[in-house]
């Protein structure tokens, strides 16, 4: 009986051990199997026309705003971040949402006409862009497919004084500008065909429409000041993007 | 005998142990009608209580009429317009992901509810932001993505408080049932067993 006993205790104490061991081996080899069923996924997902996937973008922007181009070392420190929401349709044509914001902590000499007025300084730059785009594969190679797209874009760019040099508009430290526009964007893309990463050129052109003095002096963000039909203004620019998808 | 004795054992010393992951499956179209309300009742409930103030000073019926589908950029700052709502949408999308969408199904219902809240809840005080119903599902979900694979990752840990952690960026990762992970020794002969695994995905 003691025997039995004590091979009980024996075999509980190297049973457990091995247990722990396969727990963390099946753990292991379960996560190693999730992984390649998500890898798996993304293909399929990619392939699929009705589902729309999701692929971040991260790059440079240069922009140029009311002719305001980057001048010195500090206004070409841009980020941008956007997202491409994609259906396809088939497997050479999709329809995509694109979303392409940027910010620039300082943009130093940045003149901004307000109609017939303008205040200059060093600001700080948001910019959003959304656009509707259609998008077609117009080539492929062993490694790679080029995607083209084009299609309006409508977004904002806000403007942030933190150094004013000459004023003579009501825009103020406390103010932030944001003004409206629309226009078009298109783009190539070189995407990898297996693990779906791509890099993209793309350019933005478009007009202002109209523009807001906001107030941040509360948390109410209200308008002080709104101008519709504003003087028509141009905003262009260069974005180089490398994209990859989530799923 | 013997098998029936290592069964025993092998179950009395933590044999059993489950595994967090997310199981995707099919939905009815009545599943999907009750999700999006379910989800469109969470953002009426949170815009009611917290948005008293400016309820009572902008709200009226009329504006809501006038506002209907006038979609507008809104005068937001940028740390409600990218943080604020980023993290709302991936609240959402959490959600979806935890009643069984897939992620691409998840996305597409977390625009919809996006949407819905532009159009049918905030235009009773304000004009339906065009920022905010794309910014919230779109960056929402690289959220929501990036929470759901770390909270899987810390859901599986033997700590509790790395657990805790992880239900803390997930919350909605309480609504998903986890799989149970069985040890069913396998006897060969005396010197060789081996252990067969099993999964209860109910």
């Amino acid at each position: 009986m003691i025997k039995i006993l004590l091979f009980i205790l024996i075999f509980n104490l190297s049973a457990a051990e091995k247990v722990e061991k396969s727990e963390t081996f099946i753990k292991a080899e379960a996560a190693e199997k999730a992984n390649k069923a998500r890898e798996a996924n993304i293909v399929k997902k990619v392939a699929e026309i009705q589902n729309p996937s999701l692929s971040l973008t991260f790059g440079y922007p240069y922009l140029v705003i009311q002719d305001n181009a980057p001048k010195y070392d500090k206004d070409f420190l841009s980020l941008g971040i956007g997202a491409l929401m994609e259906f396809k349709f088939d497997e050479i044509n999709a329809f995509g949402i694109v979303i392409d914001s940027s910010f620039t902590p300082q943009h130093v000499d940045f003149d901004f006409q307000k109609e017939s007025k303008a205040v200059g300084g060093t600001t700080s730059l948001l910019t959003s862009f959304y656009s509707f785009n259609y998008l077609r594969r117009v080539g492929i190679t062993d490694g790679y497919e080029i995607i083209g797209s084009i299609g309006p874009a409508v977004g904002i760019y806000t403007l942030n004084y933190t150094q004013i040099d000459k004023n003579d508009t009501n825009i103020s430290k406390v103010n932030r500008v944001r003004v409206t526009n629309y226009g078009v964007r298109a783009g190539v893309k070189w995407r990898n065909r297996i693990t779906f990463n791509y890099f993209e050129i793309a350019a933005i052109y478009s007009v202002s429409d109209k523009y807001s003095v906001i107030d941040d002096s509360t948390n109410d963000a209200e308008a002080i000041e709104n101008i519709e039909n504003a003087t028509e203004r141009k905003t262009y620019g260069l974005l180089f993007n490398y994209g990859f998808y989530l799923f | 005998m013997r098998l029936l004795l290592i069964t025993f054992l092998l179950l009395s010393s933590n044999s059993y142990s489950s595994y967090f992951d997310y199981t995707d499956r099919d939905h009815t179209k009545g599943e999907v009608v009750l999700d999006q309300s379910i989800v469109f009742a969470g953002h009426l409930s949170g815009y009611l209580l917290t948005q008293g103030d400016t309820i009572d000073k902008n709200g009226s019926w009329k504006k809501y009429n006038e506002h209907f589908l006038d979609f507008k950029f809104d005068n937001d700052n940028t740390n409600w317009n990218y943080f604020g709502h980023t993290y709302t949408g991936s609240q959402v999308y959490l959600f979806y992901r935890a009643r069984g969408y897939t992620r691409s199904k998840s996305f597409a219902l977390s625009f919809l509810s996006s949407l819905w809240f532009e159009a049918f809840i905030e235009n009773y005080t304000e004009q339906p932001s065009i920022q905010d119903t794309f910014n919230t599902p779109v960056y929402g979900t690289a959220l929501g993505f990036i929470s759901e694979k770390v909270s899987v990752y810390l859901l599986n840990s033997d700590s509790v408080y790395v657990r805790a952690l992880g239900r803390i960026i997930n919350p909605f990762s309480f609504m998903v049932e986890q799989k149970n992970v069985a040890f069913v020794p396998v006897y060969r002969d005396p010197t060789n067993y081996s252990f067969m695994v099993s999964f209860n995905y109910d």
